[in-house]
């Protein structure tokens, strides 16, 4: 026994600037997996809504790539396209997000009542105006709390592209396992965790700003 | 204004009739009420005048045009329509609900605004109500804003499934009565569906009595069919052989006092 504190809060306090860069790495690194990962799935999901076999063959491909380990599938990514590469671990992380927000889009936009998109119809929407006026609003609650799942689930994927020498607050750990410093490792753990909890804390608050007609019918 | 000539449907593969070579003249201004048990093609035929379902085959024309010959949204567009459940579109306040057509077809803010107000008036909604939610409203306040809202860009032509199906029967009653005194300023042109034969004799100019498989049976004024009805099913039907109609009307005075007990008094009229 060394007699070392489980945690030295001078250490801590002495990298505050490494832990911001750190957080704004992590960040990054989330916002670009669930920002390309949303651009790719809307598509996909509309138009698997539209057609069963497609979203059959769209479910099986996502279903795959969500299934293969984290740590495999940055290897093998990283073999083409390179290690300490932002374009590995996005192309890992992208590929987590697409079976959670495809399946969310796809289960909000077939939440929509019948009769409204009936009365929609009746009225003279067109298709694409029932999508955008009628359908996606109505599918927003179901399609945020996709974004939030994908969003919390990339957060602690950062973590493991540590292995690729980025990772954010994954860095933290990864240093403080080879160096058997627990102060580093739990501050990286921890701060993960708190980033998750935030950011769905935000999206919640932004889902209920952008939802504000299923908050009022909670409270009539 | 509205007339339909051998119009048949078929669904699927099944070769079942869901409508039989249905002709019937609807005049302008005068409003036709398809009743008829369920499954006997009432609804169909209502959603194929806006080409919601497509006859497979015979002719429909709205105005004095081919239907099939015109775009189906804008077709949708120039005729109101309001379903049993309303759908009202949930994401929307009252006002923007109203607004919806208008908006489509591009009105600008101020004629928008200046015609909420007066739907408001004409069908006496609260106008605290316009800033709420549907999930907001009461059953009748949601009907209502549901025909406020066919009414917004003052189409000729009305359909109406059911729309006052989904209220208690006393607020039933007085949708029913303010929707007549509505109708008989606005003059439109109403394909009404129920299933309910009093608010059919009650609402219509013309009853069409439809059966299973979507054949018309009779196409009367509401005393024709109680008077003279065609044949056993519509006796049936409008329930002439059984109970108190049966024992209430035995002559043609009879059935008059009848049909007026369902319609709201004249004296109505004077306040509005």
């Amino acid at each position: 026994m060394t007699g070392e504190p489980l945690v030295r809060w001078d250490w801590v306090s002495q990298h505050l600037n490494l832990v911001g860069q750190r957080l704004i790495e992590h960040v990054e690194l989330t916002l670009i997996a669930v920002g390309l990962g949303l651009l790719i799935s809307f598509p996909l999901a509309v138009i698997s809504y539209r057609n069963r076999q497609v979203y059959g063959a769209v479910a099986t491909v996502t279903g795959i790539l969500y299934t293969i380990p984290s740590l495999a599938l940055f290897a093998i990514v990283g073999a083409y396209t390179g290690y300490l590469s932002t374009t590995t671990a996005e192309i890992g992380l992208v590929s987590y997000t697409l079976l959670i927000l495809i399946r969310n889009i796809v289960a909000g936009l077939r939440g929509v009542p019948e009769d409204v998109r009936e009365s929609a119809r009746g009225m003279g929407f067109s298709n694409s105006q029932m999508l955008w006026r009628v359908e996606l609003p109505l599918a927003l609650p179901v399609i945020m709390a996709g974004v939030r799942l994908a969003t919390v689930t990339t957060i602690g994927l950062v973590t493991v592209t540590a292995v690729l020498g980025l990772g954010g607050f994954g860095h933290f750990i990864l240093d403080g396992l080879r160096t058997f410093f627990t102060t580093e490792t739990l501050l990286g753990a921890v701060l993960s965790v708190v980033l998750a909890i935030a950011a769905d804390a935000l999206l919640l608050l932004l889902q209920r700003l952008l939802t504000p007609w299923s908050r009022r019918a909670r409270a009539a | 204004m509205i007339s339909l000539q051998h119009v048949s449907k078929q669904f699927g593969g099944s070769g079942d009739s869901a409508v039989n070579d249905l002709t019937f003249h609807v005049n302008e201004g005068k409003t036709v009420v398809l009743v008829g048990p369920s499954g006997c093609g009432k609804t169909t035929t209502m959603k194929m005048i806006n080409r919601l379902v497509d006859p497979t085959s015979g002719t429909i024309e709205v105005a004095g045009k081919d239907i099939m010959q015109q775009d189906p949204v804008e077709l949708r567009r120039g005729i109101g329509y309001v379903i049993q459940s309303i759908g009202l579109l949930p994401h929307r306040t009252i006002a923007q609900n109203i607004s919806t057509v208008p908006k489509l077809i591009g009105w600008d803010d101020a004629r928008i605004g200046q015609r909420v107000e007066e739907l408001v008036g004409m069908l006496e909604l609260d106008p605290d109500l316009l800033k709420r939610y549907p999930s907001e409203l009461s059953g009748g306040q949601r009907q209502r804003v549901g025909v406020a809202r066919a009414l917004a860009v003052d189409p000729p032509v009305m359909l109406m499934d059911e729309p006052f199906g989904a209220v208690d029967p006393i607020v039933r009653e007085r949708l029913q009565d303010q929707f007549i005194e509505v109708q008989r300023r606005l003059k439109k042109t109403i394909i009404f569906v129920t299933h309910d034969v009093d608010e059919a004799l009650k609402m219509a100019d013309r009853v069409a009595i439809m059966n299973k498989g979507g054949v018309l049976e009779q196409y009367a004024s509401p005393r024709d069919i109680l008077s003279d009805p065609a044949n056993e099913f519509v006796r049936d039907f409008v329930g002439l052989d059984r109970g108190l109609k049966h024992l209430a009307l035995k002559d043609d005075a009879d059935v008059d006092d009848y049909l007026e007990a369902l319609r709201p008094s004249r004296s109505e009229d004077d306040g509005s």
